[in-house]
């Protein structure tokens, strides 16, 4: 293939307008960043979804190293109309990864942006580039001997915190909700000016990550999950390393234990007994650690209800397992500890693991590595649970209510186990709000049953929606059509400020349903 | 060339998408990244081990993979194994990681 002949183009751009573009791009950032070949595309084209890649397959991938390059970027892709999706350390598993929204986006991987600014460790705070991954925080807070902690989601050591907050995702030490410890971003907008969030704007300011709020409107939010500019540094506090760290988990046995548990957990959570983002993990969620579905069954569907039993006893696993932790002193955690063990006796219900009575137990191992920002990729188990590399979270948000928890979880397995797949779910709790978090798992080798799940995820989108539910974030084969469950009139401004802020539609056009051409 | 990305790859598929990353290994080097990872010692213990020294992904270590095939699995990620960019991993680093783990002695159980 030669380069003028692109497999891939962007949408509506000629390959000699797309050529020009290239040789553009090479001359700023060196040929060793602008990737065309198809075999250099490789990477990127793992999608998990349930649909075919082809229409996910970006035309080139550019990887930048200053916010200058990220500038020139911006200027060429407007000069030649071409979209471009941005991705920090490019791991947004079960959301499309690092494949854009549609077919021909350029990819702007920003994975070798990685510097860590600054970390101060009197006021707890970080400001890092976006190809900053959490090992390496962590591994330079240790370095440097600093006694602070990281709270990264589960595929940790292979991910970052701009690509993660950006995307509002979740972790779970007390610092679990990371848009809420966000604070000072760096952006580059698609006219290729440079905005400094907050206090950021203030010249000489050294309050820009101390501070979230800084003056006039708060503009951080509008560029998490939305398509208005390019970061290119964030903001982030971080945990001060506490003299004591107690994980814990309870067991309960059966499927309708969620609600009582949930009544129980809510108060903990919202008091700040508990601070952490405490996890109700459903049986085969758990499981995945230790268990295949083939050590069982080899038959396509649903697994029964028999089998998920089997599983329980066989392996000791709950229906639910809840996973919390506690930090503070010695005499704080002393004194919650007496709390949380009286609130589960009243409770009648739920048999207590500490980390003395889980022994080498590897499920519990890795929840309380993750309670304490310790890098883990064990949750990658739920990939083995049923093979072949489809995953797609649908992830609706749900009251910590009891009542509403067991309607959710009835809906979901229902529809999942009419199109023959599992319930494979848990709960993550902060204070008065649960992400309902459930991985649709498929094998991708298997046409039929990629065809099953995807009309599964949309029958699951379709049923939460008439009962009032919302999802907190989906992969890109379903933004457009969750950005309709939020209805009319927040699309509206959404376009509203995609029209003042990127007129051209430059900036991933498709994400969360923004798209000037739709 | 036609080059499968799906991970529905027969043999014949997998021998075309090695031969074809072994040839860009040689071309195509980011030295700026050489010094991010310190060794591949130090890839394989911050990346690979926590899936395939815990059981999560199979052991890779003293089996006498081929650098070639445990490269191309990580550039492509199938099924269960997320795929790695150049970017993350530098195509240098990738190929002392992969001669690396080809020749490593098995895991002390
Ligand atoms: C087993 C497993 C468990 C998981 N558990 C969790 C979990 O506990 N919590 C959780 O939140 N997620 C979880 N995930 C999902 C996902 O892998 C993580 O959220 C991951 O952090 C996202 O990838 P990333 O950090 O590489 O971000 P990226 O892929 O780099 O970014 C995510 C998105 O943010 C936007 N973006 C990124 N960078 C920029 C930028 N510089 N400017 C503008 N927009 C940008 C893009 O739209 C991009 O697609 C899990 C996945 C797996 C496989």
């Amino acid at each position: 293939m030669t380069e003028q002949n692109y497999a891939i183009l962007p949408p509506g751009v000629e390959s000699q307008a797309f050529h020009n573009a290239v040789q553009q791009f090479r001359q700023l950032l060196g040929n060793e960043n602008v990737l065309v070949k198809q075999e250099q595309l490789v990477p990127y084209m793992k999608i998990m979804m349930s649909v075919d890649e082809a229409g996910h397959a970006a035309s080139a991938v550019l990887t930048a190293t200053n916010v200058e390059q990220v500038q020139g970027v911006v200027r060429i892709c407007n000069e030649h109309k071409i979209p471009v999706w941005t991705v920090s350390t490019g791991h947004n598993f079960g959301y499309g990864t690092a494949a854009p929204h549609h077919r021909g986006q350029i990819i702007l991987d920003l994975k070798k942006m990685n510097k860590i600014i600054e970390i101060d460790p009197d006021l707890c705070t970080a400001l890092v580039e976006p190809g900053v991954t959490y090992q390496q925080l962590a591994d330079h807070i240790k370095e440097k001997g600093y006694k602070l902690w990281v709270d990264p989601p589960a595929p940790s050591a292979i991910v970052g915190p701009v690509g993660n907050t950006l995307d509002r995702g979740i972790g779970y030490t007390p610092y679990a909700e990371h848009f809420m410890f966000q604070c000072g971003m760096e952006v580059v907008l698609a006219n290729g000016k440079v905005l400094r969030t907050g206090m950021g704007g203030v010249r000489d300011s050294n309050t820009w990550q101390v501070f979230k709020w800084g003056y006039g409107p708060y503009l951080d939010g509008i560029f998490t999950q939305s398509n208005f500019g390019i970061v290119t540094k964030m903001g982030l506090w971080l945990m001060p390393q506490p003299d004591v760290f107690r994980p814990f988990a309870v067991k309960f046995r059966k499927d309708e234990d969620i609600k009582d548990l949930v009544e129980m957990f809510r108060p903990l959570s919202i008091n700040g007994i508990i601070p952490n983002g405490v996890v109700f993990a459903g049986t085969l969620y758990e499981a995945s650690v230790t268990v295949r579905r083939s050590d069982y069954t080899t038959e396509k569907g649903a697994t029964s209800k028999d089998v998920i039993q089997r599983i329980r006893d066989e392996h000791n696993i709950g229906a639910w397992t809840a996973y919390g932790a506690l930090y503070g002193t010695h005499e704080q955690v002393e004194v919650n500890w007496r709390i949380v063990i009286d609130s589960i006796k009243k409770l009648g219900k739920g048999e207590i693991i500490t980390e003395d009575h889980a022994g080498n137990d590897p499920a519990f191992k890795y929840r309380a590595d993750l309670m304490r920002g310790n890098m883990t990729l064990t949750e990658f188990g739920l990939y083995n649970w049923r093979g072949g590399g489809g995953s797609m979270w649908f992830a609706p948000l749900s009251q910590a209510k009891g009542s509403e928890t067991v309607k959710q979880v009835e809906l979901a397995t229902r529809i999942l186990n009419k199109h023959g797949l599992d319930y494979v779910g848990e709960f993550i709790l902060t204070q008065r709000a649960l992400h309902h978090v459930i991985d649709v798992l498929f094998d991708r080798t298997d046409t039929e049953e990629m065809s099953r799940a995807h009309d599964c995820f949309a029958e699951l989108l379709g049923e939460f929606e008439k009962n009032g539910y919302g999802v907190y974030r989906v992969n890109t084969a379903f933004m457009d059509r969750v950005a309709n469950s939020f209805g009319p009139v927040q699309r509206e401004v959404n376009k509203t400020l995609k029209r003042a802020l990127d007129p051209n539609n430059i900036l991933a056009p498709g994400k969360s349903g923004i798209d000037l051409d739709i | 060339m036609s080059l499968s990305m799906t991970c529905r790859c027969g043999k014949w598929i997998f021998a075309a998408c090695a031969a074809v990353f072994l040839a860009l290994l040689s071309v195509s080097a980011f030295a700026k990244e050489d010094d991010k990872w310190r060794n591949e010692e130090q890839v394989y213990a911050k990346i690979c081990a926590y899936c395939h020294d815990v059981g999560v992904g199979p052991v890779i270590k003293g089996r006498q993979l081929t650098p070639t095939y445990i490269a191309a699995w990580v550039r492509h990620g199938w099924k269960a194994m997320p795929a790695f960019s150049s970017a993350f991993i530098d195509d240098k680093t990738l190929q002392r990681l992969a001669e690396y783990v080809s020749q490593s002695a098995p895991p002390q159980q």
